[in-house]
């Protein structure tokens, strides 16, 4: 078996496609982190009073520098003194962020901003929802963060789940683990990287696609499999054999792909920022109990069971079809069908329920493990809720086996034409 | 050849091997088992020799015994000095012969071989009849094929199927006893030659000197004037077998 495995992973490595693909996937990758970088934007004034504008890793160093003094736990004490700087710049210069001077903003305001709008969000009008105005929130009612927090996603869960007691139960079970105070270090939550991560996984779930369409369909069509199946080991072993080569060919693109990005983006941002919690980079009122850090590591792990659910989807198609390029297009319409679901779909229960049950369901372009967690969304299975996240990774672990056990059936039953 | 090779379902009727229907015997029906379809598919990204040990690999050979086969079979087949070149780039004819030599790779006792020789030069047909002749002693093989001369010189035993059903099976010599009376040799006025092929089977036809032709035709009886009987062949047989037919579709096996 492992000499077999051996020279099929010689055999589709050798294909010229295969390895444009491959370094088509890591240029990508590549690509798309240095694109991440230079998304960094630092404005603020030079000794002579001109406004500078930096970017890229500059602007990454910039802003190191500059929040340097708020590392570490966000305490009531920090909240505090933040907020009595706000109030400082308020009283002499109004709310309007127009009517600040840019030095004062660049100095004073800039490096308080996360905090602000961390406490502005858990700060609302409990009958319309609205952010109170900051002016109007004290030092020493900013300090009651925490607190404050815990009350406001109660509210809001409330609110939203007015006819499921069980998905407010479950949130705010789980925003128990939730550590606080906070902790802050500038870096990768202040980027775009989680969000460029998705969507390098997305488009690597798409290009080994392309891989495994032809894996069983292009042996059909050339007449190959007629004496393959015709050997000792041509059937229920050939199939394995196939089937594990090409999941450990586009495995291995998937972690030299997604290992490249992230070297790159956490290199660049620090990896100390990886310490910082995740509602201090998404939402003050995320009830999921993560580090940043943490939390990409679970994208990477969600991608990587719906990059395999969709792989193993392809390459059942391709026992299938005799046509590759029917494998691929069918392949490649189940790969955008979540996303083409979450921009044209009503957004009814049954839908969401098929959208995120799809093999791909995990990565899309308004479509994610990585939104489902960042949001609240729960969808009702009988009496319970069952939240989001844990839809995508249990259907992509039941696929992941479906498909291969299916995909190993159809193609030791297949016959010639 | 399909359905002895296992890869289609007869809809009617059952395959044996030692009277045991080969769908039962499954892996050890294949491990006995060489096939050459007539359209050899392979993969274009691979040399001779990877190809042969992917193969190899298939038919559950230990690399040891992989590696003798290969050479055995690469000089057998006259492709030693091509054993490094990828397989799309050989001759039709020599990418046959990678063809034949993954079948024999397994040393089967049964070979099923799908229009063996076809795209092979004169020599190497010969060669490899020669190959097979000395490789069917005591196995079964199966060879379909349109050139008849191939049969004559390998087959012990022919069974011939017209609209798929076997019609007669037997040695050649037997086989070929059956045109005895019924195969002619006449010359005639080349200009009458489009006259006469309205009323005989014409096999062939010579030009001779003086403007007449000679021509080999099969008839019950003499047709042409000045005819004599000749010795029959396997090629005559198949020709009256399917006489009167447009295009011919059938093999002879």
């Amino acid at each position: 078996m492992k000499r077999m495995i051996t020279l099929e992973l010689k055999r589709v490595a050798k294909t010229r496609s295969t390895w444009m693909l491959a370094a088509g996937a890591l240029l990508l990758s590549v690509i798309m982190a240095l694109l991440v970088i230079s998304f960094a934007r630092h404005w603020n004034l030079d000794e002579n009073g001109t406004e500078i504008r930096l970017t890229g890793r500059d602007a990454i160093q910039a802003n190191q520098e500059m929040l340097k003094p708020f590392e570490g736990e966000l305490t009531p004490e920090k909240i505090h003194a933040a907020f009595e700087t706000y109030h400082e710049v308020y009283e002499t210069y109004g709310a309007k962020i127009e009517d600040i001077p840019k030095d004062v903003y660049y100095q004073k305001i800039s490096p308080i901003n996360a905090i602000l709008n961390s406490v502005r969000e858990v700060y609302v009008d409990s009958s319309t929802g609205i952010p109170i105005p900051l002016y109007e929130i004290s030092p020493e009612e900013a300090a009651n963060f925490y607190e404050q927090r815990t009350e406001r996603l109660a509210g809001y869960l409330s609110q939203e789940y007015k006819d499921s007691t069980n998905a407010v139960e479950q949130s705010l079970t789980i925003n128990e683990k939730v550590k606080a105070p906070f902790y802050y270090v500038y870096g990768v939550g202040d980027s775009d990287t989680s969000e460029y991560l998705t969507m390098c996984i997305f488009l690597l779930v798409m290009l080994c696609t392309v891989i495994a369409a032809p894996i069983f369909s292009a042996d059909y069509q050339s007449g190959a499999d007629d004496i393959l199946r015709c050997t000792k080991h041509g059937r229920r072993r050939l199939a394995v054999v196939k089937l594990l080569s090409a999941i450990l060919l586009t495995t291995t693109i998937f972690a030299a792909c997604v290992s490249a990005f992230i070297l790159i983006s956490y290199a660049a941002f620090g990896w100390e920022s990886l310490k910082a919690t995740l509602q201090l980079a998404f939402s003050s009122i995320s009830f999921v109990p993560l580090t940043i850090g943490e939390a990409n590591t679970l994208v990477v792990f969600s991608g990587l069971l719906t990059f395999l659910a969709t792989v193993c989807f392809t390459l059942f198609l391709s026992t299938k079809f005799k046509n590759p390029i029917t494998v691929l297009g069918l392949a490649l319409g189940g790969c955008l069908l979540p996303t083409i679901l979450s921009f044209a779909g009503s957004g009814t229960n049954i839908e969401n329920w098929i959208r995120l049950c799809l093999p791909s369901g995990g990565v899309g372009l308004r479509n994610s493990f990585f939104f489902e967690l960042t949001e609240f969304n729960f969808l009702p299975l009988g009496s319970i809720s069952i939240w989001t996240p844990y839809i995508i990774l249990v259907a992509a672990g039941i696929e992941i086996v479906l498909f291969f056990m299916l995909a190993m059936r159809s193609y030791s039953r297949h016959e010639a034409n | 050849m399909r359905m002895i090779a296992g890869i289609l379902t007869p809809t009617s009727g059952k395959v044996q091997y030692d009277g045991i229907e080969i769908k039962t015997l499954g892996e050890s029906y294949r491990d006995v088992f060489g096939y050459l379809p007539q359209n050899f598919g392979f993969y274009p990204e691979f040399t001779v020799t990877d190809y042969l040990q992917y193969m190899a690999s298939l038919k559950g050979l230990t690399q040891k015994d992989t590696n003798l086969k290969i050479d055995e079979l690469l000089h057998q087949l006259t492709l030693a000095d091509v054993r490094n070149k990828h397989i799309r780039k050989l001759s039709g004819g020599m990418q046959r012969r990678v063809g034949i030599a993954q079948a024999l790779l397994n040393d089967p006792d049964i070979l099923i071989l799908d229009e063996p020789t076809s795209g092979l030069d004169p020599g190497e047909r010969i060669r490899f009849r020669n190959i097979l002749s000395e490789f069917a002693q005591q196995r079964i093989v199966l060879i379909s094929t349109h050139i008849v001369s191939d049969v004559e010189y390998i087959a012990n035993r022919n069974a011939i199927m017209k609209d798929g059903k076997i019609i007669a099976v037997d040695t050649t010599d037997e086989l070929v006893k059956m045109m005895d009376g019924k195969v002619w040799q006449g010359t005639v006025p080349a200009e009458q030659l489009h006259h006469y092929e309205r009323t005989v089977r014409v096999v062939s036809v010579r030009n001779e000197d003086g403007g007449s032709v000679s021509v080999r035709y099969i008839a019950e009886n003499s047709s042409l004037p000045n005819s004599q009987a000749t010795a029959p062949r396997l090629e005559d047989l198949y020709l009256w077998l399917f006489r009167g037919e447009e295009a011919v579709k059938e093999d002879v096996v």
